[in-house]
Formats: structure tokens, C-alpha cells, sequence
């Protein structure tokens, strides 16, 4: 598949480098070119050094033609605009966004998009430790 | 009327100076403390701090009871996303935003945000209306229809001939004309003359084809 991810922060780099494991065909995008030195030596990713809200940036990253596009940035707003790019204007066939608001997150998986809480997921993840030891 | 205003820049402020000076009762939203402080001492408890896109700042503002909400940032991606979950969330009836990046009027249209108000393009079609280099201004615009004012040329093709036969494009009216402050209603008769300024309602493919008409 050709995928890309938006954002090469801790959660974009970890999620890219496995993605290129299993010989994807991946594009990461971020404003800032020193953060691809996070990925391990030798990984296959393409690199896009630019602001994920900016459409030319998302077009230069050829998303229009990817299978699967990722926004994985730590800023909620930025992921729901650049998602809402690639879902709507070109038409990428599947979309997941990353937040951090379970209010956004709830309120977009309503209008359709595929979106991951982490607040939602830690706290979770928490209640079941507790519980459990 | 009730108007909920995210973002406390110039624009925001300067909108809500004008809004409260007309009777209207408004609610001010600003994420950075230091500018929230400024806004209060001056406007008072109409400012509320925290970050508009998070529906819980929202419903503080009185989003839940609003009739319009101006989400007046910046940042296109926090305007987009404010109308968004002020819609989703809050029902609000009306949705106005701030246009930053000419690229995303279409996008936000799109994505049902009522109106947008496209900031880059007005001005820079000012600067080059001042700078008498361009001779059509757009001066509202309305999901891709629009109002401009064009100045008549010197030597125009228009010019001699009586706006019913002119070949305007579709969907295109000319209004009214300014000649020497004085306002004219533009009819079938009547006729054009270099330097005056018309008011037209076009579409964007239209405006194209006025520029050439004229």
C-alpha cells in the first residue's frame, strides 16, 4: 500500500518505521527536516519537509494517489484539517486521525472520519492495571 | 443578536469593538493569558479564556445559545475546526470564518462552514485597487458568487454602447454606476463612460469574463 503519515514525532516515527517493515510504500510529512533523523538508517520512507495544513504540501506528497493517509501530528486541529483534505478534496479511500480531545474525537467519528483518542486509550489502559493487580 | 467571536487578534477585537458599539452582545474568545488579560480590563467579562476549538471553552462562551459564531484566528485549521464542533456540537445556526490561505475558501465551504471571509484576497485586491493597477475589486464574496467594482477603462469596448448589448457572461449583472459621486441604476438604456465605477453581482467564472469584457 501507499501510505502517508503525517507528523514524524514520537507516534508518526514509530508507526512509519513499522509500516516500511512491512514493505509499504510510505511518505512522512513534517515542517521540520531535523525530525527524519528519528527514523532508523535505512528505512525506505520518503520525506515532504512541510506544514501538513498547507494543500500544496499534502498534493506534493502525492496523496491524492495513496491508499491510506495518517494524521498523526501532536496538534488536534492540524490533523482534523489535513485529514479532512485528504478525505474529501482527494479522496483518499481510508483516513485516521490522532487526537488528544475525546470531545473532537467523538464529535468527527460522528461526521465520519476514523479518529484515535490517546486520551480515551490511556485512561482506559489505566482503569484495566488498576483493577487488574 | 448574540455572536460568539474565537480569536482575540486585531481582527477579533476590532470585530467585537464594533459589534458591542452597534448594541449587539457578544462573547470574545483568546487563548494566550497575557492577550486575555489586555481584552478583559478593557472589555470586561464578555472575554473568556481558553481555546475555542474545545467544546467545553465553547459552551463557557454561550455557543449552546448563540445565533453566529466568527471564528476570526490566524490559523485556518483552528477556524475550520471551531465552525466544525460549534455545528457538531452546539447546533449553532450560523458559522462565519476567517480565510487566511486563499487555497482553503473552497475546502471550508465544503466542509459547511456557512460563510467565509477570505482577508488575503480582500487586501491584496485593495493594495492593487489603491495602487490603480487593477480596475476590478472584489468587494464581497459569497460561497462562488460575488460583488465587484470594476472602473471603467479609457477606450473600452463597452464604452458608446447601452448595457443591453453588451455580451455579459451568465449569471452576471451590472447594478448600478458611480459617476462623480453621483449613483446611477444601471438599465438597458443606459450608457457608460470611461471613469465610472460600476457595481457588478458576478460568479468567479464570471469575473474572468468581465475583465475582458471591459
Amino acid at each position: 500500500m501507499k501510505i502517508v503519515v503525517c507528523g514524524c514525532g514520537q507516534v508518526g516515527t514509530k508507526v512509519a518505521e513499522a509500516l516500511c517493515q512491512q514493505k509499504h510504500q510510505v511518505t512522512v510529512i513534517d515542517r521540520d527536516v531535523e525530525t527524519f533523523r528519528k527514523l532508523e538508517a535505512g528505512t525506505s520512507c520518503q520525506f515532504v519537509v512541510g506544514d501538513a495544513t498547507d494543500q500544496e504540501i499534502l498534493r506534493k506528497a502525492e496523496t491524492g494517489t495513496a491508499d491510506a493517509f495518517l494524521a498523526l501530528t501532536g496538534e488536534d486541529n492540524a490533523n482534523l484539517f489535513a485529514a479532512q483534505v485528504a478525505k474529501e478534496l482527494l479522496k483518499v479511500r481510508k483516513v485516521i486521525v490522532r487526537l488528544a480531545d475525546p470531545v473532537r474525537a467523538t464529535a468527527f467519528a460522528e461526521m465520519g472520519l476514523t479518529t484515535i483518542c490517546g486520551t480515551d486509550l490511556m485512561a482506559d489502559l489505566i482503569g484495566k492495571k488498576l483493577v487488574g493487580r | 443578536m448574540f455572536i460568539v467571536i474565537a480569536g482575540g487578534g486585531k481582527v477579533g477585537y476590532s470585530l467585537a469593538r464594533g459589534l458591542l458599539a452597534e448594541g449587539h452582545e457578544i462573547a470574545l474568545i483568546e487563548k494566550n493569558k497575557q492577550r486575555h488579560q489586555q481584552l478583559s480590563d478593557e472589555l470586561g467579562e464578555s472575554v473568556v479564556y481558553g481555546d475555542a476549538s474545545d467544546a467545553f471553552v465553547l459552551k463557557q462562551a454561550g455557543a449552546n445559545r448563540c445565533e453566529l459564531l466568527v471564528a476570526a484566528s490566524g490559523r485556518d485549521q483552528d477556524n475550520l475546526i471551531i465552525c466544525q464542533m460549534a455545528k457538531i456540537v452546539y447546533m449553532v445556526p450560523k458559522t462565519l470564518a476567517r480565510v487566511n490561505d486563499p487555497k482553503n475558501e473552497a475546502l471550508f465551504n465544503l466542509l459547511g462552514v456557512d460563510q467565509t471571509v477570505n482577508t488575503t484576497n480582500m487586501i491584496s485586491a485593495l493594495i492593487g485597487h489603491k495602487m490603480g493597477t487593477s480596475f476590478l475589486t472584489e468587494l464581497m464574496s459569497f460561497r462562488n458568487a460575488e460583488i465587484v467594482q470594476i472602473e471603467v477603462p479609457e477606450g473600452s469596448p463597452v464604452l458608446g454602447k447601452p448595457v443591453k448589448a453588451l455580451e455579459l457572461p451568465r449569471d452576471t449583472l451590472l447594478i448600478a454606476s458611480i459617476r462623480n459621486d453621483q449613483v446611477q441604476i444601471l438599465k438597458g438604456e443606459s450608457l457608460l463612460e470611461a471613469g465610472d465605477t460600476v457595481i457588478a453581482f458576478t460568479t468567479r467564472s464570471g469575473e474572468e469574463a468581465l475583465r475582458t469584457l471591459i
